[in-house]
């Protein structure tokens, strides 16, 4: 096997040779447009070659000018890594990783199902002639599952001269044996697997304390933008299947891998795991075929909670630690919701709360200690900067705040130029927009006359922007898409308001999920229609509460069974069958009445 | 008169439209002509502004529900006076996906540029498709997928009307999100477009009436 290097800027990729360009520049964690899943119908993967560039292909012709061409502009996905090659990436160039915002503090009991037992060993005598394993067994006072790492083991730990010895043990499984007393670290890792972020958490399970969380581009974005893509090329291709499940748990080891040298801790002290994402995520990630999620009806392969070993899994941790997979509900409401449900406590409250998880699909929960109903609204990519001409995750460089009266303010995610907007920038851009009257009830853009902001309107007809910086413009279609995923959303709150037989008053508490929801402005929210004004002071975002949920699982053996036990209550609404959907996804593609300065 | 019904469809007054129909009628003029000089014209501007960014989805569908509210009145008097319509359509969204905004836009909007559509509904099999194409003999046979997994129905029903030896007796086209013109001239469509506005012109020229 050959390998090649990708120079850009400062950084270095090593890959394969005949390596997919942008699955290369993905798996290193390079955040790259692309909304089209490597078709070369977005154009939005562009590199520049510095050195020689290969010849344009049809589809590149198709998306990129003459001049473009001959500056040696192409679509990442058109091409291989045949050689060594110097790229220019715009935009997002340079090695990302994005922070993990917020590590709300666990608060609940600490019960790990992880634990350290130290026996006392018996020399095998001639009286009863046990086995060792019988003996260890002996002293337990229970069975132990005779794994063959455990008998590997158990010679060595029982000819102690001082005849302790220590199992970890997670649950009724024993991961290992060791000699003596000493103590040992046990370490756990929560995982996130989101469509577009995965996000990990290193654990200290005696402590409770979290000694690293980090995230990374999702390395099977180049296989499609969003579930529904990446179904479609399982289906199409054989081999993908087991692509996109070696991209994500590559993935995940490398997050480890980066997590522990940060802590300075051996990645082996890791002995149990959990595991939150969508339903098609955790498929992926385990090798089943996702197939049926991707049509009527929508099924899953399965919904418990699943246990499964470090090794089988490929996890480069201890070989025999415990891996939890969270229960799903249904195809669309994954192990990522219950632990949103878990991590909020919404499962427990009294009068019904209101969950909202922005992200490429959105997944809305709502309900009390009696009854919840779930339902997943296809949203699109728009919440997180995504099929937006001027979009971008909100990293660096991204306007993740907008502030419009007589003048406009933004504000710049690490400071610095501008280099795009995201999805909680868009959502305050437009909030302003419509209500300094830049916007009608219909989301049309129009140029209000007297307003001082009025020559930022540019362009005219279907080509209409919003100037926001320079390079930056909020054009016609921008806000249209943005009118869809706010619909969509919106919708899905109503229907399960219908279905649940209350009135938005009635809700006690209204909690956002998602990195989207922590940089988010409640007022924004409402100004734009996507929760009903009343619902105003009730709003509080929570940070990744999946991962939350999957931390709590991890340091309460309770919330593993409870997280079961929620999965088994939730209800699904399937919104396409919805009578009402349609009607209420139109009515709420305009802006409400409390916005527009006619 | 037809000027005010053109505008009641414009403005999306669906009762309103009903009644100037019915007043149109009873005045004695043609239904052939109100069709064809009142709402017609309409949704073709209708069409025209949604192009131009300056009409979206919600105020498409306002003024194709006024022009349907007409139609109900219209219809039956256009089967009276054996009008002849300017063809048509079966339309539906293929196997496994239930996804119709999309599908009963182009079915008004094309019902709007005079053309008479058999909507089939959701989560049609191929072989429903072929039945209805035997049944209706239609012109044009139209197909929706909103998802990318679903969109490879399109050419299972393409093969089945193949095997029917049905294919040659009628156009098709196909649409939604994930369709793009390369994949309809890919699994061997005869027309594409990109929404419902469009959708009425394809079917005009694939028909050769304006």
């Amino acid at each position: 096997m050959r390998y090649f290097t990708i120079s850009l800027g400062g950084g270095k990729i090593r890959v394969k040779e005949g390596e997919g360009l942008l699955e290369a520049l993905v798996s290193a964690g390079i955040w790259i447009g692309g909304d089209c899943g490597g078709r070369g119908a977005c154009g939005r993967c562009r590199v520049r070659f510095l050195g020689a560039f290969p010849p344009p292909t049809e589809a590149e012709r198709h998306l990129l000018s003459r001049g473009e061409l001959d500056d040696g502009w192409r679509l990442a996905c058109q091409h291989n890594v045949e050689g060594d090659i110097d790229i220019y990436v715009p935009i997002f160039g340079e090695i990302t990783r994005e922070k993990v915002e917020i590590i709300p503090a666990y608060v609940g009991p600490l019960k790990p199902a992880a634990a350290l037992e130290v026996l006392e060993a018996f020399p095998p005598s001639w009286k009863d002639r046990q086995s060792e394993l019988e003996g260890l067994e002996a002293t337990l006072g229970n069975a132990l599952e005779p794994s063959l790492p455990l008998l590997r083991a158990l010679p060595a730990a029982l000819r102690t001269d001082d005849r302790w010895i220590t199992l970890i043990r997670v649950g009724e499984k024993v991961v290992s044996v060791r000699p003596g007393r000493e103590k040992l670290a046990l370490r756990g890792l929560a995982v996130d697997v989101g469509t577009s972020t995965l996000a990990a958490y290193l654990l200290d399970l005696e402590t409770g304390e979290v000694l690293g969380g980090g995230a990374i581009a999702n390395p099977q974005l180049p296989f499609g933008a969003d579930v529904i893509s990446r179904i479609a090329r399982v289906r199409k291709e054989r081999s993908a299947l087991k692509r996109l499940q070696e991209a994500t748990v590559s993935g995940v080891n490398r997050l480890v891998e980066e997590l522990a040298s940060k802590a300075e801790i051996d990645p082996k002290e890791v002995v149990h795991s959990t595991i939150v994402g969508n339903p098609t995520m955790l498929h992926l990630l385990l090798g089943v075929d996702p197939s049926r999620i991707g049509e009527s009806p929508f099924v899953p392969v399965w919904r418990t909670t699943l246990v499964v070993s470090a090794k089988e899994l490929g996890f480069t941790v201890h070989p025999e630690a415990v891996v939890h997979i969270l229960p799903l509900v249904s195809g669309y409401i994954g192990a990522d919701t219950v632990a949103c449900i878990l991590a909020c406590g919404l499962h427990r409250e009294e009068k019904p709360c209101l969950l909202l998880d922005l992200g490429t699909n959105g997944e809305i929960v709502l309900g009390n200690r009696e009854r919840i109903l779930a339902c997943s609204a296809a949203a699109g990519p728009a919440f997180e900067g995504g099929r937006i001409s001027c979009g971008m995750p909100a990293l660096e460089g991204a306007i993740s705040r907008v502030e419009i009266d007589g003048g406009i303010r933004c504000r710049v995610n690490g400071g610095g130029t501008p280099r795009g907007i995201c999805g909680s920038g868009l959502v305050d851009l437009v909030a302003g927009l419509i209500r300094e009257g830049f916007l009608d009830r219909t989301g049309r853009l129009r140029r209000p006359g007297t307003h001082p902001l009025a020559p930022r309107i540019i362009g005219s007809g279907k080509d209409m922007g919003f100037l926001v910086e320079e390079g930056i413009v909020l054009t016609q279609r921008d806000v249209r898409e943005l009118q869809l995923a706010k619909a969509a959303i919106r919708a899905g709150v109503e229907i399960l308001l219908l279905h649940f037989g209350i009135e938005p008053k009635e809700i006690e508490k209204v909690y956002l999920a998602g990195a989207f929801g922590t940089q988010m402005h409640p007022e924004s929210l409402v100004m734009i229609g996507l929760l009903p004004e009343e619902l105003l002071p009730k709003i509080r975002a929570v940070g990744n509460a999946a991962g939350t949920g999957a931390r709590s699982a991890l340091l309460n053996r309770m919330a593993l069974e409870e997280a079961e036990h929620i999965a088994r209550k939730v209800e699904c609404i399937e919104l396409s069958c919805e009578k009402s959907f349609t009607e209420k996804f139109v009515e709420h593609m305009r802006w409400g009445d409390e916005g527009g300065r006619e | 008169m037809l000027e005010e019904l053109k505008s009641a469809v414009l403005s999306g007054e669906d009762e309103r439209a009903a009644g100037l129909t019915k007043k149109a009628l009873e005045k004695g003029i043609e239904p052939g002509k109100i069709l064809n000089e009142a709402l017609v014209p309409a949704m073709e501007i209708v069409g025209r502004e949604y192009e131009d960014g300056e009409r979206y989805v919600p105020e498409m569908l306002i003024s194709a529900e006024a022009m349907k509210a007409a139609m109900e009145v219209l219809r039956p008097k256009l089967v009276e006076t054996g009008v002849q319509l300017r063809g048509k359509v079966v339309i539906g969204t293929v196997e496994g996906d239930l996804h119709d905004i999309g599908k009963n836009l182009v079915a008004m909007m094309l019902e709007g540029a005079g053309f008479e559509v058999i909507d089939l509904g959701v989560e049609v099999t191929a072989d429903r498709f072929v039945q209805a194409v035997r049944e209706h003999k239609p012109d044009v046979l139209g197909m929706s997928a909103l998802l990318t997994t679903t969109m490879i129905h399109m050419p299972e029903v393409i093969e089945a009307l193949k095997e029917a030896g049905l294919r040659e007796k009628v156009k098709v086209i196909v649409g939604g999100a994930p369709v793009t013109q390369e994949f309809a001239e890919k699994i061997g469509a005869d027309g594409y477009a990109p929404d419902a506005a469009s959708a009425a012109e394809v079917v005009k020229k694939l028909l050769g009436v304006n």
